[in-house]
């Protein structure tokens, strides 16, 4: 299957979108989650919260996957 | 239907001699969430009774304790006075069973006197040695047990001394030695040996030992003989005091436990000389009911008045069936509901089994969660945190294999086209319409938020913030026709243009309007586009479902040895997908309700609706 430079450009921009959104939750869920388990540890009922306050930043990856899928969409990957 | 119940707060002031009656009948029906009365009148004195009603629940809770479990046939409740003459006249009884509790405890005692006994005359029962004469002369003689290898160290190690200590050691149980020492009263080093080598002293004057070890070990025997009597005597004793009195012991405690709560209830109200008053809320639908009882037991001698609550808030009641409880629990987890505002638990209800569906989105793994949910609700305390998210799983569960099956996904695999000609929607070639319909979801659900913070403010007469959140709205719907348009060309210019600049000029004065709340507006955007996190995570299980259906498919043309091993490795790596959908569907789901959707109207920090009431179980009105 030929693959067109530009359909080439599109997925690799699709993948730096998802990677940056993703070490960006990365960074951020390591400090949410160490400071979570901390309170957990203290106090082991707060852990709903806990996983509640560690899954807000994936968000971040929300938005690069919601990206790359436009850039998909437009390089015609999909 | 997103209305908490609808709460009166009531007083009422009614003669001091009937206020057994009422608070008795306020008791029975569990209507009124009692409130301390804001009259400036002197409290009410808690009746004596109540102090001695508690002294004689511990009693009667401490012999129900002794006694062995009977069926409880239940009873007609007795009023206080009469209750307090039926525990005096079991007093005799109850005395009897403390009794036999405190011989049970000295057989007990005297069994482990015996068994220490018997250990330490087995010990040294190899030699000719008499306990009872061990305490006396220049001479100290001590037993200790220890391992065999300190005992051999300790053996080596006296040999060397200058002869000023005397030791036998003697095998004793597996890897044990017991140790006899005698030295003179008078040295010093005994205590450093026995540290030195770990020694556990046996006490040599323990009770019982009297005389050499055989005879010890034999009167021992002949003594546990006669206990084993006693202890059944007293377990036939408790046995028949159990027959007799259980049902009857835990009916009062029931009568005394309901009799305990009437008395101490006190405190909430205030009295004159001849008049007490209580207050409270009562929900409206019920406040007819309540009033006729407390009309019937006072025979009309009452005041009752509905008062206005300036500044309190009503407690919150929620009317919703049995099974959707749990999301109730889920939302009273995060805040419980203020009774003036929106209750957004049907929204969450409604829309947390279609993300989670979406999310898991597989026959297979719907029906494996809905077993697991079925397990762990079954092993888990049925009020908790775990057991309430095991019910929602539960019913969530069944919108994962309903979007499984209109996805055609079982465990990966496709499997429609063998008993149906439906056509649902493809995760593979789909892509662009799931995540519309996703985007749609939250659009709906970001609206319908708005909507409510609008009414919530609306009603509590915040007119800017109300306004905001209407021309929030419409930069949501401006903004999606601009966006749709300029981007996808779902609309010709002549409409996405305009919408783009509508757009542009409501999120101006929704900023304006927010005051300090105006770097949340930009939020609104971002709100609807984390929605797509459901065709992501959705997305997410199908892919890694069909890699590992394409790369470890059991086959039998593969050999046996094969088979097992792809087996396994397909059977592990699908239950690991299952985990993390599972995981990922529960916690998105939540958090796209709490986090986009509460985040727009939902304050919270409501009082819970605590009505004056109790279960009894066993006895009868």
């Amino acid at each position: 299957m030929a693959i067109t430079m530009e359909a080439a450009i599109a997925a690799i921009g699709a993948g730096i979108a998802i990677t940056g959104g993703a070490m960006a939750t990365g960074i951020a869920q390591a400090s949410i989650g160490s400071a979570g388990l901390g309170l957990i540890a203290e106090k082991p009922e707060e852990m709903g919260r806990v996983i509640l306050f560690l899954v807000l930043p994936e968000t971040l990856l929300i938005f690069g996957f919601v990206v790359a899928i436009l850039i998909m969409l437009a390089g015609g990957l999909i | 239907m997103l209305r908490t119940q609808q709460m009166r707060k009531i007083r009422i002031i009614a003669l001091g001699k009937d206020r057994e009656r009422i608070v008795a009948a306020a008791h029975r029906i569990g209507v009124i969430d009692l409130r301390k009365s804001i009259l400036p009148l002197p409290d009410d004195i808690p009746p004596e009774s109540g102090a001695a009603l508690s002294d004689m629940l511990v009693r009667i809770e401490g012999c129900l304790g002794i006694l062995e479990k009977r069926e409880i046939k239940g009873e007609a409740h007795l009023p206080p006075g009469i209750l307090a003459r039926k525990v005096a006249a079991l007093s005799e009884a109850i005395d009897s069973i403390y009794a036999l509790s405190t011989r049970r405890k000295q057989m007990l005692e005297e069994g482990k006197a015996l068994d220490y006994a018997e250990h330490v005359a087995s010990a040294f029962s190899s030699i000719d040695i008499d306990f009872s004469s061990l305490g006396s002369g220049r001479i100290s003689i001590r037993g200790f047990e220890t391992e065999r290898k300190s005992a051999a160290a300790l053996q080596a190690e006296l040999k060397k001394s200058a002869k000023r200590y005397e030791v036998i050691v003697l095998p004793f149980k597996k890897d044990m030695a017991a140790v006899l020492l005698a030295s003179e009263r008078s040295e010093a080093t005994v205590d450093e040996i026995v540290k030195k080598h770990k020694m556990k002293e046996l006490d040599m004057n323990a009770r019982y030992l009297d005389g050499k070890p055989g005879s010890v070990i034999s009167v021992i025997s002949l003594k546990r003989k006669e206990n084993e009597q006693k202890e059944k005597g007293i377990a036939a004793q408790i046995s028949e005091m159990s027959e007799k009195y259980y049902s009857t012991l835990a009916n009062l405690r029931e009568m005394l436990k309901i009799e305990i709560e009437r008395a101490g209830i006190s405190s909430m109200f205030r009295k004159t000389v001849s008049t007490f008053v209580m207050e409270g809320w009562v929900p409206d639908r019920r406040f007819r009911e309540f009033r006729d009882v407390v009309d019937r037991e006072t025979a009309g001698r009452y005041f009752i008045d509905s008062l206005e609550a300036k500044g309190e808030l009503a407690p919150t009641l929620v009317k919703r069936p049995k099974i959707l409880k749990p999301f109730d629990y889920m939302v009273e987890f995060i805040s419980i509901p203020r009774s003036d505002e929106i209750d957004p638990t049907w929204i969450f209800i409604l829309s947390f089994p279609i993300f989670y569906g979406l999310m898991v989105s597989d026959v297979g793994y719907g029906v494996a969660s809905l077993v697991f949910a079925t397990f762990i609700k079954r092993k888990v305390n049925p009020e908790g945190l775990v057991a309430n998210t095991a019910s929602i799983w539960q019913l969530s569960s069944i919108s994962a294999i309903f979007f499984g099956f209109v996805s055609n996904q079982y465990l990966g695999l496709q499997l429609n086209q063998y008993f149906t000609t439906f056509h649902g929607f493809d995760w593979f070639t789909n892509i662009s319409g799931v995540l519309v319909a996703t985007l749609l979801f939250g659009v709906v659900q970001i609206l319908l938020g708005l909507f409510f913070g609008f009414i919530n403010h609306y009603e509590k007469g915040h007119m800017k913030k109300a306004l905001s959140k209407l021309t929030g709205m419409l930069l949501i719907i401006a903004g999606c026709v601009g966006v749709a348009g300029g981007l996808f060309n779902a609309f010709p210019v002549q409409v996405w243009e305009p919408a783009a600049g509508i757009a542009v000029l409501s999120m101006l004065v929704t900023m304006a309007l927010s005051g300090a709340e105006a770097g949340e507006v930009p939020n609104l955007m971002s709100h609807i586009l984390s929605y797509t996190r459901i065709m992501g995570f959705g997305l997410a299980s199908v892919i890694l479902a069909f890699l590992i259906d394409s790369a470890f498919t059991p086959k039998l043309s593969d050999g046996p040895l094969l088979f097992i091993v792809y087996l396994v490795i397909f059977l592990v790596l699908h239950f690991l997908n299952m985990l993390t959908g599972i995981f990922e569907g529960i916690v998105q789901g939540i958090r796209l309700n709490v986090v986009e959707f509460f985040g727009k109207f939902y304050e919270g920090g409501g009082i819970k609706y605590r009505p004056f009431s109790y279960r009894r179980v066993y006895t009868k009105e």
